[in-house]
């Protein structure tokens, strides 16, 4: 396999050092841009595999630079926000980040989080590869075909809702989802911010794959943004 | 950072300061009257002189409407000035030109000219008035100009009638003075006005004759010249504010117009407020007298306040009245030709009682007195006597009559029977009401003692002697009758100013309980209806706007709906720009089917806070009783609403005072507290860069760790201000979300320092399904603060467990317990302050004791309790209480 190509977006130069001098240590090739202009053409250039972009930007909206690259690609894009940007973060993951980092953050988690994202990018293309397939994760395995799931080979009692609560999730493992996304997609006809069914659903689909305390945890919860399912 | 949010504050206190300032300037209008004696002085010329002069300024100067007079050099002057068109009004077959109020409105220059101020509106829809218009256009922020003459004053008009013998029907009333703020005197010499009135510049010739003939004589104008002149004076004055209190008398009578117009004249003179005060003695609700009514509209025309008091007595009511009010001068009519004279000795009396204040008599020429037999037949039929008195005069001389004959028939002294008949005059006036029935029982009480116990009997022929017991008899009955229905009369009234004081009594002690706005017009809302008998709405204002009504409707269900409709609304709406009554029996928009009056809490000119919509056309008419009531009731309302707005604004400073001190007790602890961990890592990396070839391998492991657990440290603080400031800021407009309890305690065991992975967490929920109300974010931190806590306290490899259950029906509990060492009582108490940092064995570095104090306040602004407990046989366990989440529909 190739070396993994990563474009750092990162206007503060301490950062920006950081991150680099630990992509290099991890032996990852990169570039790094300092603004979204130059970040635009590096994209097109360089061709990441996975791009780590800091939302302040000097010139244009990091959101921007999101537009912009996600047109027909489906590379990872780990936002990476600083506490005040909230609002932004949110704004980023709808048009299409798929993870986010809030400063200040240990260059472990950001190594974790490049894992992550490489993974899902090897599972889109698999997918990619074999049209509509079962879905596997650790214990978990969805049968698309006969809308149903199971967990270490038993069958789940799920109600309509939740499978496709569920089918969302697998299809999107490992992708940091909004509570906004998830409502409009699933709960077309309620109001956005109606959590309450999506908290609901969250919990009894809960109860089915995550049985016990001990049992292998897949729905991870990202207060205040969203949820995301976890690969094993 | 925090710095920055205080500077912000200022800011926006000083931003929002200047801009109530220059909203205040800006509200209202400014008036100029170009004041004159006399038509031709060449006020409108005046006027339309100063406007070219501030259209050549740049000033957006437009003529709202002029006299067409037709005067060559008025026109002339006219000319390119704005003008706006004038709406065309039928009046009896003719169209009439009228200034058109609500295109002046709707164009909204800086300045208008309004010629002749005095003028009567032909189409009244709007304002009978032109005054009201103009009184509009201020309200609106438009500056007026405008014309009038001296005749059209209101507290002349008497003076000018009786001395030129012309009857002025349009008249300005004072209080148009007041509000100018600015009045310029156009004045000429009479002998010049005339000689311009000859050379036709006034009038056209067929009219300079005529004019000349009648009004304009030399000595009318010098008459009228000296009036304006000391009007104007007045009007200079008066600009140093009102200090005394003048107090008139008003009465039912056609000549005390003439009292009231010389009171108010003083009054202005002498720069008083006039405050008018009619004594009532009659037992009816309603005050039927016409001739009062004018009396007391003339009065308040006049400026003065008028109260109605209840009373026989009128020297010790006027009396108290005055000594309880401050009055400074008082104003009497007085009617010589009146036998009874009670009116000196009313004089008299005040001179006894109140000595200290100044009266003034006004002779009262007596009216023409032609009508005084009709008055008294009219009177006499108005109280017509019922069939219910009738029957009780005849039943009570009945009996009478039978215990008369009884007791003479037990051989009795005729003395008895007349105390009897004497006795029976005093119950017939007490269950009638009419005096008349006392008078007609007395003359056939007279009689039938005549017919019955007299000699001869069965006749009405009698004694001479008799005559002396007759007269006797009839004035002891006619006297005792009268007294009767006067103590009567007195306590009905008493019982009617009981009623008066307990309704007012009962508002406002009712609105002294209110605690929010919307109470004060509830209780306004519900007390109004109980007083009226009729549907009430109160609207509250909302951004200059009409915001949601209360509706208050009464029993017989009356069409409250009507009050919805488009016209109605509008006139509520102009009530509450204009500050000022309108509607049903008002004079402005009287075809409206309600009556609207605006609560006003603020200055002159502002919006007012809320209008009552009273749908009182449906019930009786407003007696001035019930509206003297209605206005107090108001004015509770006002004083209530004004109160809570006062208390809320102070609350308001309270908090941000209190925000203010907490953010200057954090910055200081922070400032202070920051700079260890600084420079430690400081000092560290300095060591590290500079002396690395002298360190050993574990030495620099030391020193990275210890600069990685300070960098830590500072995180952490940093996490918890920005939960702080974030609590802060949110405190007034909070959105909680729903979140799942597990979701939370997933979150913060993600979140938790390094150290936590030597120890054992462990999470229990009663129930995955539990949802909270709260924000989720907040609560987090919650959280990890106590855990990171616990950490802090508890041995290694110990059990930290979380505990989540729904307590009662409301709320879901969390706690956190550890195995750490117990807290001592006095520390427990102190636990949650801001700040404290416990027994501190190494200060400064366990914390600045803001974890805790943030916990709880995030907890609180949540509608939670925290708190913490010692465990036996050991650990400790902090627990608070969150709402559980309940779909509100």
């Amino acid at each position: 396999m190739s070396e993994t190509r990563i474009l750092i977006v990162e206007d503060d130069t301490e950062v920006g050092k950081l991150i680099s001098m630990t992509l290099k240590a991890s032996h990852y090739a990169y570039t790094w841009s300092k603004d979204g202009n130059s970040a635009i053409t590096d994209f097109k250039i360089f061709k990441p595999d996975i791009v780590l972009l800091d939302l302040g930007l000097p010139d244009i909206d990091g959101v921007e630079v999101i537009k912009k690259i996600r047109i027909n690609k489906m590379i990872p894009i780990i936002v990476i926000s600083a506490r005040s940007e909230e609002s932004e973060k949110i704004k980023a993951l709808d048009e299409g980040a798929d993870d986010y980092l809030v400063k200040p953050f240990s260059v472990n988690e950001m190594l974790a989080r490049i894992r992550v994202a490489l993974r899902r990018l090897k599972l889109i293309q698999d997918v990619d590869e074999v049209e509509v397939k079962d879905y596997q994760n650790g214990n978990l395995r969805i049968d698309y075909a006969a809308r149903t799931a199971y967990l270490d080979n038993k069958a789940l009692t799920l109600t309509e809702t939740t499978f496709n609560l569920l089918c969302l999730f697998a299809k999107n493992t490992a992708k940091v989802l909004t509570h906004g996304y998830v409502m409009r997609t699933i709960w077309k006809d309620k109001p956005i911010n109606d959590t309450v069914s999506l908290r609901v659903a969250i919990a009894s689909l809960r109860k089915e794959i995550e049985p016990n305390e001990d049992s292998t945890k897949y729905i991870q919860t990202h207060i205040g943004v969203g949820y995301s399912f976890i690969q094993h | 950072m925090l710095k920055d949010n205080t500077d912000e504050m200022k800011n926006l206190l000083h931003q929002l300061k200047v801009k109530n300032e220059y909203e205040q300037k800006v509200t209202r209008g400014k008036l100029k009257i170009f004041f004159g004696y006399a038509a031709g002085v060449g006020k409108t010329y005046a006027m339309l002189e100063e406007a070219q002069e501030l259209k050549a300024n740049g000033v957006d100067v437009i003529i709202g409407y002029l006299e067409p007079h037709n005067r060559p050099a008025t026109t002339a002057m006219a000319k390119g000035l704005n003008c706006l068109k004038p709406k065309q009004v039928e009046y009896q077959g003719i169209k009439v030109n009228e200034f058109d109020l609500e295109d002046a409105l709707k164009r909204k220059p800086q300045i208008i000219l309004v010629d002749e101020l005095a003028h009567s509106n032909i189409d009244d829809t709007k304002h009978s008035k032109r005054y009201q218009d103009v009184e509009e256009l201020l309200a609106a922020g438009i500056d007026v100009y405008t014309t009038l003459n001296v005749q059209h004053v209101e507290s002349f008009n008497d003076l000018i009638q009786h001395l030129m013998k012309v009857d002025v029907k349009e008249t300005v009333p004072d209080y148009i003075f007041e509000i100018a703020s600015e009045i310029k005197l156009v004045d000429i010499e009479p002998s010049d006005l005339i000689m311009r009135l000859r050379a036709g510049k006034v009038y056209t010739t067929e009219k300079v004759d005529f004019a000349l003939n009648n009004f304009f004589q030399n000595e009318n104008l010098a008459y009228l010249r000296d009036l304006a002149l000391r009007k104007m004076t007045m009007y200079l004055a008066s600009k140093e504010g009102a200090t005394e209190k003048l107090l008139v008398c008003i009465s039912g009578a056609s000549s005390n117009e003439r009292v009231i117009r010389a009171a108010a004249r003083l009054a202005k003179a002498v720069n008083c407020e006039l405050i008018g005060v009619y004594i009532s003695n009659k037992d009816s609700e309603k005050i039927q007298d016409e001739r009062l009514l004018v009396n007391m509209q003339l009065a308040e025309k006049l400026g003065a306040h008028i109260t109605i008091l209840y009373g026989f007595n009128k020297g010790e009511l006027i009396a108290e009245y005055a000594k309880e009010k401050g009055i400074s001068k008082i104003v009497l009519g007085s009617n010589r030709s009146n036998w009874l004279k009670w009116r000196d000795s009313l004089i008299e009396q005040l001179n006894q009682k109140i000595p200290e204040i100044d009266k003034y008599v006004i002779t009262e020429v007596k009216a023409k007195k032609k009508n005084t037999l009709k008055n008294i037949i009219s009177i006499a039929f108005r109280k017509k006597i019922n069939l219910s008195d009738s029957v009780w005069t005849t039943l009570i001389l009945f009996i009478c009559t039978v215990l008369g004959i009884g007791i003479q028939t037990l051989g009795s002294n005729n003395v008895n029977v007349i105390l009897i008949y004497i006795l029976g005059v005093m119950i017939t006036a007490l269950v009638t009401n009419r005096r008349a029935t006392s008078l007609i029982y007395s003359v056939a009480m007279l009689v039938v003692y005549d017919y019955i116990f007299t000699h001869p009997i069965g006749s009405l022929e009698s004694n001479s002697n008799n005559i002396l017991t007759f007269i006797v008899m009839f004035i002891v009955a006619f006297l005792s009758s009268t007294w009767t229905s006067k103590i009567k009369k007195q306590s009905k009234l008493d019982a009617k100013r009981a009623y008066r004081t307990e309704i007012l009594l009962k508002t406002s002690r009712t609105l002294q309980q209110a605690v929010n706005i919307k109470d004060v017009y509830y209780v306004t809302g519900n007390q109004l209806r109980e007083l009226l008998k009729c549907s009430v709405c109160i609207y509250p204002e909302k951004n200059n706007d009409l915001g949601i009504p209360y509706y208050f409707t009464d029993n017989k269900g009356n069409n409250i709906e009507d009050i919805s409709t488009k016209e109605e609304k509008a006139i509520a709406l102009w009530v509450l720009r204009n500050s000022h009554e309108a509607g049903f029996g008002t004079d402005t928009l009287c075809k409206a089917s309600f009556m609207y009056l605006p609560i006003t809490t603020g200055e002159e000119g502002k919006t007012a806070s809320a209008v009552v919509a009273l749908n009182i056309k449906n019930s009786e008419t407003l007696d001035p009783f019930t509206f003297n009531l209605l206005t107090s009731i108001c004015e509770e309302c006002e004083q209530a609403v004004l109160r809570i707005q006062i208390r809320e604004k102070q609350n308001k400073s309270e908090m941000i005072a209190k925000q203010e001190k907490l953010r200057a007790n954090l910055l200081r602890g922070i400032s202070h507290d920051l700079r260890t961990p600084l420079t430690t890592i400081l000092g560290n990396t300095d060591i590290l860069l500079h002396q690395d070839y002298t360190l050993t391998k574990a030495q620099k492991t030391e020193l990275y760790e210890a600069i990685y657990s300070d960098a830590t440290w500072l995180i952490d603080l940093v996490e918890n201000l920005l939960a702080m400031t974030k609590v802060e800021n949110n405190m007034l407009k909070v959105k909680w979300q729903p979140e799942l309890v597990e979701d939370i305690l997933q979150s913060a065991i993600m979140h938790l320092s390094k150290d936590a992975e030597n120890y054992n967490i462990k999470v229990k929920i009663e129930n995955p399904e539990l949802i909270v109300k709260t924000d989720g974010q907040l609560i987090v931190q919650v959280i990890i603060n106590i855990v990171n806590n616990a950490i802090k306290y508890a041995p290694k490899g110990s059990l930290i467990s979380l505990k989540a259950t729904s307590v009662g029906k409301n709320m879901c509990e969390i706690g956190i317990s550890n195995d750490g060492p117990h807290i001592a009582k006095e520390v427990k108490q102190k636990i949650f302050d801001l700040f404290y940092t416990g027994n501190t064995e190494y200060s400064g570095r366990k914390g600045m004791g803001i974890g805790l104090a943030l916990c709880k306040s995030i907890v609180e602004a949540n509608g939670g309790k925290i708190d913490v407990e010692n465990l036996n046989p050991s650990g400790v366990r902090f627990y608070f209480t969150l709402p559980l989440w309940r779909d509100e529909i």
